[in-house]
């Protein structure tokens, strides 16, 4: 599967008054690569990914994927940032969720989304509803549930990004191992640098509103990927090379402070 | 320590609900030493103990649990037509929004009138009978489930509907795990507050015009004087609004489990 997505641009607001949110993003996610983007705040990264989801309608240019072979409509998953699990579920039933969308019988669902809730640490917590759980415990059964549809791409909308710093350490290894065994197609959406990194194959950069691509990194680390790499020469760099890129450095930042009081 | 666990959650509980007595059991109380010191006319406030044995007594000859049940159907049979033909309205509404703009000059105007006032109109559409007295209490349900109804449609985290969208649930599949269980704590609000109107308007339309019913009961007792039956009466009353006040609450509790629970409380 190879996503390709060229001279994307959306807007919202009113006919006569457009606010445009994305410009001409282009860019390419290769059979089974994890591609992080990065950008700030308001940049328009979740509207991109809502643009992949076909949960946004693209106003010009166009989001295609080639599937290699096979003649079912491929599988684009998304993960959200908030409301990622119904309440009125339980764990076991917000999991197999999607394998019941696709109309696999409720005893070989169960079993399925049981072994891998386990495996994320969700033994025994299956019978739970989602607010007798943590934000982390969430997040856990949200990925167990993409995971379990085998999905062609997933997308990610800052899935980690209301953890506490350890619990988001834990998720993002238990992430990669999962995505190491099952690989699949991978835009993950972030605003921290450190976790694009540690994750990606590649990083894409958004400018601010409205966001258009401004630079692409490919990460250079071996994988599988360890926290003790943070402290690389090879990470290290990269990271200043990005920051540089979203422009934390001397006049830059003043000039982007000044905009904003203004 | 499991034990120790288990005996706090107790003294808990048993703190509770001799908090949940007290109140009323120091004003019964009052009420009884009062009435027995002759500081108050016994005739006007008959000891409470005294009320006991003529409930007691009104119990066994069936005369009371007749009065309660006669009461009692109006109310459920008002409650059940008026809510779910109310419900049906209101997530109709919630799915056309051009209905919903039609009628919500109608639904206010409705809303805001005191329902009493409707009976006699009520009685010269539908006749001096009982399908005029069950219609006030179950128009007032009808309009209580009606707005609560569609706010419960409206209301549905957009979210959670593209969730279910995108992991490729079905229509039906979407009605089933989405809508249905996100309307069930907002539509219970309605239910809640459809019940206890639906009691007190049965009662007022009892006092006004019927030969049954505890609003019989009471107007009866105060007309002949008889204020031990008329105290009953009202203590029946406020018993039915409690009874249907937590049996409500635990079917509730049964249907959303995943609810996080609201104020904790005794009932």
């Amino acid at each position: 599967m190879r996503l390709t997505c060229s001279n994307l641009s959306v807007s919202f607001g009113r006919r006569n008054c457009p606010i445009p949110a994305l410009r001409n993003v282009s860019f390419t996610v290769g059979e089974g690569e994890f591609v992080a983007v990065i950008g700030p705040s308001g940049c328009g990264k979740t509207t991109l990914l809502r643009c992949l989801a076909g949960l946004e309608r693209v106003h010009s240019g166009k989001v295609s994927y080639e599937c290699g072979g096979g003649d079912r409509p491929p599988r684009i998953l998304m993960v959200f940032q908030e409301h990622g699990v119904l309440p009125w579920l339980t764990v076991l039933e917000n999991a197999a969720l999607g394998l019941e969308a696709q109309g696999v019988p409720k005893r070989a669902r169960e079993e399925r989304a049981r072994r891998l809730l386990a495996r994320l640490g969700l033994g025994g917590r299956e019978r739970a509803y989602p607010h007798q759980l943590s934000l982390g415990m969430k997040q856990r059964v949200a990925v167990a549930r993409s995971f379990l549809c085998a999905p062609d791409v997933l997308l990610m909308d800052e899935p980690f990004a209301a953890l506490d710093a350890q619990t988001r350490l834990k998720l993002q290894h238990e992430l990669l191992a999962l995505w190491q065994e099952r690989r699949c197609n991978v835009v993950f959406v972030t605003h921290d640098v450190d976790e694009a990194i540690l994750l990606s194959d590649r990083i894409i950069v958004l400018s601010a509103a409205p966001g258009t691509v401004t630079g692409e990194y490919s990460v250079g680390l071996p994988r599988p990927r360890e926290a003790g790499m943070m402290l690389s020469q090879a990470f290290t760099s990269l990271k200043s090379a990005l920051y540089a890129q979203l422009g934390f450095e001397g006049s830059q930042t003043c000039r982007t402070a000044e905009i904003m009081k203004g | 320590m499991p034990n120790r666990r288990n005996h706090e959650r107790l003294k808990t509980r048993a703190g509770r609900w001799l908090r949940f007595v007290s109140a009323p059991a120091v004003l019964l109380a009052a009420w009884e030493a009062l009435a027995l010191a002759d500081y108050v006319n016994p005739l006007f406030f008959p000891p409470p103990s005294r009320l006991a044995l003529e409930a007691v007594r009104m119990a066994a000859s069936g005369e009371l649990g007749a009065q309660i049940g006669a009461t009692l159907h109006r109310t459920v049979a008002a409650f059940l037509a008026g809510s779910l033909a109310g419900l049906a309205c209101g997530i109709v509404m919630g799915g056309f929004r051009w209905l919903h703009e039609a009628l919500e000059p109608l639904i206010a105007a409705v809303y805001a009138t005191p329902k009493l006032t409707l009976l006699p109109i009520l009685m010269l559409i539908l006749g001096v009978n009982e399908a005029a007295r069950v219609a006030v209490p179950a128009l007032s349900c009808f309009l209580l489930l009606a707005i609560h109804g569609f706010d419960a449609v409206r209301s549905i985290q957009k979210d959670y509907v593209e969730l279910a969208k995108n992991y490729g649930l079905t229509r039906l599949m979407r009605l089933r795990r989405v809508y249905l269980p996100a309307a069930v704590p907002q539509v219970f609000t309605g239910i809640r507050l459809a019940f206890g109107q639906a009691l007190v308007l049965t009662i007022s339309v009892e006092i006004v015009s019927s030969d049954s019913g505890l609003g019989n009961m009471i107007w009866t007792a105060w007309q002949t004087f008889s204020t031990e039956q008329l105290y009953i009466g009202v203590f029946a009353a406020a018993a039915l609004g409690i009874a249907s006040l937590v049996g409500l609450r635990r079917l509730e509790r049964k249907l959303a489990p995943w609810h996080e629970p609201h104020a904790e409380g005794i009932l």
